[in-house]
């Protein structure tokens, strides 16, 4: 009983971690909520960077949820309190980068490694993770190898679904 | 028959002219006459049968001119499409990588219906009609009723394929209530689960053995009295030396060829007469709601055709199982197992509205995309259907981000609900 209750209590928590986690990824990326969650990879993403990261992602979710709260997404200082205390701290600035690079490209780059950037060790941290980057969406494309677009759509012009 | 006009008998002597007067003739005599003429071409065995079979049906059944087996044809566009949503929203709702062999038996059926769509244009364009897919009367809307569907009551003038056929089983069973029979079977947009796969097998319900004698109209029975309606009609303008299949060169460019549809399901038809539509239609039949095992030669087997009708492909998933060698409809399938995970599936709301977005306006402009990204697609097919068949291509481009933009409303919930959104397949007026 007491198990089931603790364990009731920790979906509760990491239910609510994982909407801050959104709700950080909407203003890292400048993609609505329906399109991270229509990804599909909000889950995998946020594992992987506690994985790597542990507590500091929990203290830069509540640095989010703060401006979030004080200023409001819509604040014209919303953007310059982002990027200030997240985007260009030092504890952060890491976590912050990792999690646009996950929802844009899928992979992972450990800046810590000494090596020039290009050398760095990187990777996709998963085949869905690569397909679902919002890189393809962004300029109008597919993923390389995936989510193929018909055949002889390269001979048509640019197809968008214009969405009000 | 010749007139006095001598323009008219110019024109007669032309090759390939039609005469222009049709001989007055009472209904009953000229049915005779086209009965007891040999038709254009020897009649397949499954013509006869569909024939017998219509026959015994009352007179108010069967298609009476041009006018009205353009109207069933349209409606038989109609049916097709309609069946396509449903059996999308359950192959978008399997999650990723599970449910591999479910995902492929509906997928197998799916491509062979957009193949029957696109055959029952090439049969409407054949006789002259003009096929609509993109104004909101041809667009199926959810839930709705497939006997109302297949109520061919605008069509033929008759009260209803339903009574019609209660009559039929009445005097079939000598007067004894026939069972089964119901007044509605609801067509909606479902996530994959049980109800969904129950749906499916009543769309495709084949003709049962010994008639239509046992309640609910069947799509087959539709066919059957649309093929009976060609039949009859291309036998009397044979036999006055005429077609009902279109001669205008412009008419015929509306085909849609093997050139434009190929791969997917079987080959597109090119319909310019009787063996032709035939053809056509026999694809149909055979591979779908039709499927009557009297049409074989031989006894059936369901397990040893390569490619059995979609009932019992679905009553595999429905069962768990395969058919194998030996399966019969009464046996059922009982061949190797077909692993089904009714929970690997997104939780996708039955029947959804963009109403049911509405408090959440991202999501509803994703839902809204999805419906334009469906009407562009019926804009292509319309010109596709209507003399331009290679918008064809342009149409599957269509349906690729159609897929993409389904799987991105399935993984977003309605509300803080256990529900998930996903795709509407609505009206959204035309574009551009």
């Amino acid at each position: 009983m007491n198990e089931a209750l603790s364990r009731k209590k920790d979906e509760e928590i990491s239910d609510y971690l994982l909407e801050q986690f959104l709700n950080l990824s909407r203003a890292l990326t400048g993609f609505d909520r329906v399109d991270l969650l229509g990804t599909g990879m909000a889950e995998p993403y946020y594992r992987e960077i506690t994985r790597i990261y542990k507590e500091p992602v929990i203290r830069l979710l509540f640095e989010a949820k703060a401006i979030f709260e004080v200023y409001g997404e819509h604040h014209p200082a919303f953007e310059d309190q982002i990027r200030q205390r997240i985007i260009e701290d030092i504890e952060f600035a890491q976590i912050a980068k990792n999690i646009i690079q996950l929802w844009y490209l899928g992979s992972y780059t450990n800046y810590n490694d000494p090596a020039p950037l290009i050398f760095k060790a990187a990777y996709i941290i998963s085949p869905e993770a690569y397909q679902n980057g919002l890189l393809w969406p962004n300029m109008g494309s597919h993923p390389a190898g995936a989510k193929q677009p018909g055949f002889g759509s390269w001979n048509l012009e640019p197809q968008t679904v214009k969405q009000d | 028959m010749l007139t006095s006009k001598p323009k008219n008998k110019i024109k007669r002597m032309l090759p390939g002219d039609e005469p222009e007067e049709a001989p007055k003739l009472r209904r009953g005599a000229r049915a005779a006459i086209a009965e007891s003429l040999p038709s254009a071409l020897p009649q397949p065995k499954w013509v006869r049968l569909i024939r017998e079979d219509v026959e015994r049906l009352p007179e108010e059944a069967r298609v009476k001119n041009i006018k009205q087996l353009r109207k069933l044809l349209r409606r038989a566009i109609l049916i097709e499409h309609t069946t396509i949503p449903p059996y999308l929203c359950a192959l978008y709702s399997l999650q990723e990588g599970t449910n591999q062999e479910s995902a492929e038996v509906i997928k197998s059926v799916l491509v062979e219906e957009m193949l029957h769509w696109i055959l029952a244009a090439n049969v409407l364009n054949a006789i002259g009609g003009e096929p609509c897919v993109n104004e909101p009367r041809f667009i199926p809307s959810y839930p709705s009723n497939l006997l109302d569907l297949l109520n061919t009551k605008t069509d033929t003038g008759v009260t209803s394929l339903k009574e019609l056929l209660k009559v039929d089983a009445l005097s079939a069973s000598n007067g004894k209530q026939s069972n089964g029979s119901t007044d509605a079977i609801e067509v909606g947009l479902l996530r994959f689960s049980e109800e969904a796969i129950d749906t499916f097998l009543e769309i495709e319900t084949p003709v049962p053995v010994g008639g239509e004698s046992s309640g609910n109209p069947t799509i087959g029975t539709f066919y059957k009295i649309l093929i009976h309606g060609l039949e009859t009609l291309e036998a009397e303008a044979h036999a006055k030396g005429k077609t009902i299949f279109t001669k205008d060169p412009e008419r015929r460019k509306r085909q849609i060829t093997p050139e434009h549809y190929y791969g997917s399901g079987g080959k597109a038809v090119v319909v310019t007469d009787l063996h032709t539509a035939r053809k056509a239609l026999k694809e149909i039949i055979f591979q779908g709601e039709g499927f009557d095992p009297r049409f074989f030669e031989k006894d059936i087997s369901i397990g040893d055709y390569d490619e059995i009708g979609h009932f019992y492909r679905f009553n595999q998933i429905k069962q768990g199982r395969y058919y194998e060698e030996g399966d019969t409809p009464e046996t059922g399938p009982r061949g190797a197992t077909l692993r089904v995970d009714w929970d690997e599936v997104y939780q996708m709301k039955p029947n959804p509205t963009l109403k049911d977005y509405r408090h959440d306006p991202d999501l509803r402009a994703k839902g809204k995309a999805f419906n334009q990204g469906y009407m562009n697609l019926l804009d292509k097919m319309q010109k596709a259907f209507t003399g331009q068949p290679d918008a064809l291509q342009e149409a599957v481009v269509y349906m690729f981000e159609l897929k993409y933009l389904a799987g991105e409303l399935l993984k977003n919930p309605i509300g803080a609900g256990e529900l998930a959104a996903g795709p509407i397949f609505g009206y959204l007026g035309k574009t551009k």
